[in-house]
């Protein structure tokens, strides 16, 4: 980690004019720019350049990982109309997400064919940035399958998640609150006026909307006492009116909260809800190892707040200044799914995701089993002596060390179909696919390599900068 | 066998694994036939196969030595085997295989063709040549890769893995009888126990493979799992046991046949065999059911009393997990001693059967659609019956409180009779289901429980418990018993392929995420298993032996 570290530094150039930082002996940096520089569109000009790694790191955060082709058009387009285009709906989205519907929920009897499935299509989307926000949503209401017993809700769980990755905030909220895995992951099968479900209105409050420290014990009772009435019987959302405590509440210092309607309006529009999915935002888009000042997230969140628009606002995000200052370039570790997933993708392939998911699930990212409330690790906490090493065993596993992924990614072949047909070429445009934004020069040296192109690309993936995003 | 016999003169004796092909042209035969590469050629993935370069590549290199050798590849084929074939392998990873032509031009001819392509491939991989020519005592010997060694003497090729194996095997073939293979006695029992009518015979020299430790530890372990050694009982005894062990292969019209022989040693049974196979003189296994639909079917003679009340001098660190078994019994059997309340009425003589079901019409089939499964038990006691409806009846409780605990829908018991006799039948409800909802995979349970004559039919799915009630009250199916077998295996391969047929759709899925296939790979796939499984008409697997030596038979017979 040290390495990485390092790599990190070696990385980031100077803070830009008028930024300020502040860090105290072991805690985050702090990002205090002006919010209204920081946010506002991208332009490329003088030192912002929009090139390869500028489009490599857009694909990289904004889907999961890019192949030579669409880091092509993205050069070609700009940073704008790219974002643009990656939030826009495409005609064939809607055929190929039926198919997975369909796939999905006739398997759907087990936690390893829900993963399996939804690695499949993070692999082969038309709309790789709705996956992408549909993962970002999924450690925001991270259901266990284990908790909820029956992967087939799950699965609806993520359909709907999936449906709504891009649309409002409050709709997304309202939908999810309706889902039987949600309410079963949480204990709230049974919201009885008797016995108020306390759990699942510390995961509303805490988890899905405003966030830790904002709510009080009182707030959690007054909660518990609105999500009275809702049951879940076979599978199925019910309403018991006569289990509904009728009493209004106060929830946030928010009087007249009847039911659940009331509930999830209050909370959706609440402003603290808005700077706590404005920080997991950042913290997916932006970087790990730095936090925004509060003016630079009460600025997003304001975005946020104005209309719930999550396109628009993650649109914002990425075709922001901040997105793409080289300071948030590499300053992400790259989660399991987000390494294997963008190495298959980035080489063309579609690889047995059954297997992948159980290796995945070895490295702690089990997609039917997030382990808390904030979803799964992030950034360092990714990366130890003993995951580095499994990693890599991974990488090298997917590239065709062993016939465990069938040697489905084929770098060779891939080289090929982009014209480098040579050794030196073909080595060189295999380094330049996996190691975008260091320059030519600090590239691995390929001439003394001996092996193919199999082991250059497992000899690649195997470096400590590779793990970063 | 005579052309055997004169190619295993070549092997020295310490050969610890032999397989040799006496008679070439009847396995070629069939596999030469017209008709073969018709069937071939109809299989769905012939015709992306027969469109790929490397299937190009291919018939461009069968037609170039075809030319060079002035022979199409199937009479180049019968001519280069005529005289039989045999690889053996000996400690130390040396192995050597010997091929009797009838044409010794023809063979030195592609040899030379053999040479020249390996060169090519040098050349182009930019090596240097690999391949390299010596004469030794007047023998030419090559090598192609540096590491093995062959040669052509007396009409045979005499490759090995290496120049010092080659070097015996050719002193071997100089010296005569003495020392060879085929002069050794357990060898020769071999082939007197395999007969004339084989085409083709494996040879194992049990007595050194065991010395091998990892051998010896894995039969030393085969008897710690209590299941698998009720299943492979007698054959973990005869392999510990026998001096060497032969499978002779044979033709019998559209079949394929597979006998092993367990050589001398193989003493009465010990361990788990002793107390679960047929005694000295006792009659075996009793014949399979058959059922319409039937895919497989199972028939043991395993005496499971015995083997219970042995089971702490045989599995001494097993204990407390069969204690633990055992107190769960007790809940069912009412706190009957297993043992002797239990097992004690149970005869020996058990038959699994699995076979397709039937759904109710308007029900549909469920997706997957998986097969009938059933256990039948002989009863030694008609009073025995009313015990085990109660344990059933209380096992069927035991499924469905644990299902109401996850909010899942519960079974139905009901009592219909059929033929005169009352069934336990236990179903989900389809009332106020979605017809989607109808497809879900626990409708291919329906547990049941019925007892005609002295048996008790355990079986997971109703019409075949109906099935099996006709075929027991039919009463044939139940008579002699297989004279000394302890197991008898039968599958129905086109059973098979109509149920792997059924379920084309979750394969398919399945195949996508396990293969990483696209859609279209996965169908030609499971299209291609599909049509292998069919060419399978029936396989039957035998087990003899009981207190005696074991013996084994195979028997695959293939579609028209």
């Amino acid at each position: 980690m040290k390495e990485i570290e390092f790599m990190q530094r070696d990385h980031r150039t100077a803070p830009r004019p008028g930024a300020a930082s502040s860090r105290r002996e072991g805690a985050p940096r702090v990002v205090d720019v002006d919010p209204e520089w920081a946010w506002a569109p991208f332009s490329p000009g003088g030192a912002n350049r929009w090139d390869a790694a500028a489009a490599a790191h857009l694909l990289r955060r904004a889907s999961f990982g890019f192949t030579a082709t669409e880091r092509q058009r993205a050069v070609a387009e700009g940073p704008q109309a790219t974002v643009a285009r990656l939030l826009q709906p495409v005609p064939e989205a809607a055929d190929f997400d039926g198919q997975f519907d369909a796939w999905e929920e006739h398997g759907a009897g087990s936690a390893a064919e829900l993963a399996a499935w939804w690695l499949r299509r993070m692999l082969e989307s038309p709309r790789p940035l709705v996956e992408r926000m549909t993962l970002f949503w999924r450690e925001c209401f991270p259901a266990r399958t284990d908790r909820v017993g029956e992967a087939g809700l799950v699965v609806r769980q993520v359909q709907q998640l999936r449906r709504d990755a891009l649309g409002r905030f409050d709709v997304l909220l309202r939908n999810q609150l309706h889902q039987p895995a949600v309410l079963l992951a949480w204990g709230g099968g049974q919201n009885r006026r008797s016995q108020p479900n306390h759990q699942l209105a510390r995961a509303l409050l805490h988890g899905f909307t405003v966030g830790p420290g904002v709510a009080g014990d009182r707030d959690v009772t007054e909660t518990a006492r609105a999500l009275t009435g809702w049951f879940v019987r076979r599978g199925k959302l019910q309403f018991v009116e006569r289990e509904q405590d009728p009493a209004p509440k106060c929830v946030l210092e928010q009087d007249g909260v009847h039911n659940l309607d009331d509930l999830l309006t209050g909370l959706a529009h609440h402003e603290a809800t808005s700077r706590h999915v404005a920080r997991r935002l950042w913290r997916t888009f932006i970087s790990e190892v730095a936090d925004p000042s509060p003016t630079l997230l009460q600025a997003l969140a304001d975005f946020l707040a104005a209309d719930r628009d999550l396109a628009a606002t993650v649109g914002r995000v990425l075709s922001s200044n901040l997105f793409h200052a080289p300071e948030s370039r590499l300053a992400r570790a790259k989660s399991p799914v987000e390494l294997a997933v963008g190495l298959a993708r980035g080489l063309e392939g579609v690889v047995p995701t059954e297997p992948l998911a159980g290796a995945l699930r070895e490295l702690g990212q089990d997609l039917a089993n997030p382990p808390s409330l904030d979803g799964w690790p992030r950034g360092t906490d990714w990366i130890n002596g003993a995951t580095l090493a499994l990693r890599c065993r991974l990488t090298a596993s997917l590239l065709g060390a062993n016939d465990r992924y069938k040697r489905r990614l084929d770098p060779a072949a891939v080289a090929r179909r982009h014209w480098a047909v040579e050794d030196g070429p073909a080595r060189r445009f295999i380094a330049g696919l996996l190691f975008p934004d260091l320059e030519t020069a600090a590239r691995p040296e390929w001439r003394d390599f001996a092996g193919d192109l199999r082991d250059w690309a497992i000899h690649l993936t195997a470096r400590p900068e590779y793990q970063l995003l | 066998m005579a052309a055997g016999e004169s190619l295993s003169r070549g092997v020295p004796d310490a050969a610890i694994f032999s397989f040799e092909v006496w008679r070439p042209q009847a396995l070629l035969d069939p596999l030469l036939d017209p008709a073969m590469t018709e069937r071939v050629e109809a299989l769905p993935v012939w015709p992306a196969f027969s469109a790929s370069p490397q299937f190009r590549q291919l018939t461009d290199g069968v037609r170039f030595i075809e030319m060079a050798i002035d022979a199409d590849w199937r009479k180049a084929t019968r001519e280069l085997t005529a005289g039989g074939m045999l690889f053996a392998a000996a400690p130390g990873e040396r192995a050597v295989l010997l091929v009797a032509t009838e044409n010794e031009e023809r063979l030195r001819k592609l040899h030379e063709i053999a040479g020249q392509i390996t060169r090519s491939e040098a050349r182009k991989a930019g090596r240097e040549d690999p391949v390299r020519a010596e004469e030794i005592d007047g023998l030419t010997r090559w090598t192609f890769n540096g590491k093995e060694a062959h040669t052509i003497v007396d009409g045979r090729l005499v490759a090995a893995s290496d120049p010092a194996t080659l070097d015996a095997v050719l002193r071997t073939m100089k010296a005569g009888e003495a020392g060879t293979l085929a002069a050794s006695a357990p060898y020769r029992a071999a082939c007197a126990a395999v007969g004339d009518e084989a085409v083709a015979m494996a040879y194992v020299n049990l007595r050194v493979l065991r010395s091998a430790p990892a051998v010896a530890q894995a039969l030393a372990g085969s008897n710690e799992n209590p299941l698998a050694a009720l299943l492979v009982a007698g054959l973990a005894t005869g392999l510990k046991q026998a001096d060497w062990l032969a499978v002779g292969f044979y033709i019998e019209g559209r079949a394929l046949v597979a006998r092993t022989v367990l050589g001398p040693g193989s003493g009465p049974a010990d361990g788990p065999a002793s107390v679960v196979l047929p005694p000295a003189g006792r009659a075996g296994a009793l014949p399979n059911f058959a059922v319409p639909g039937q895919i497989a079917a199972l028939s043991l003679f395993r005496d499971l009393h015995r083997f219970y009340a042995a089971k702490d001098e045989l599995f001494p660190a097993r204990t407390s997990g069969l204690i633990f078994f055992e107190n769960m019994m007790g809940i069912f059997f009412t706190g009957r001693d297993l043992t002797d309340e239990v097992l004690a009425r149970l005869g020996p003589e058990i038959r699994l059967v699995v076979a397709r079901q039937d759904y109710p019409a308007a029900a549909g089939a469920p997706e997957p659609e998986l097969p009938g499964f059933a256990l039948v038990l002989p009863l030694k006691d008609r009073e025995f019956k009313l015990i085990l409806e109660e344990a059933w009846q209380k096992a069927l409780g035991l499924v469905n409180f644990t299902r109401g605990q996850k909010a899942e829908p519960g079974l139905i018991l009901d009592r219909p009779q059929h033929r005169g006799l009352t069934m336990t039948v236990a179903r989900f409800s389809t009332a106020g289901l979605a017809p989607e909802d109808r497809g879900d995979t626990r409708f291919n349970f329906q547990p049941t429980l019925a007892m005609p004559a002295d048996f008790a039919i355990l079986s997971s799915s109703e019409s075949l418990a109906r099935k099996l009630v006709d075929a027991v009250q039919a009463g044939p199916a139940t008579g002699l018993p297989l004279g000394g077998s302890h197991t008898a295996l039968q599958l129905d391969g086109g059973r098979l392929a109509e149920v792997l047929r059924a379920n084309h759709e979750p394969m398919v899925r399945g195949n996508m995420l396990k293969e990483g296939h696209t859609r279209a790979e996965a169908e030609l796939a499971i299209d291609t298993l599909l049509a292998l499984v069919g060419q399978v008409r029936q396989a039957s697997l035998t087990l003899q032996g009981g207190n005696g030596p074991s013996e084994a038979s195979l028997r695959i017979e293939f579609t028209r």
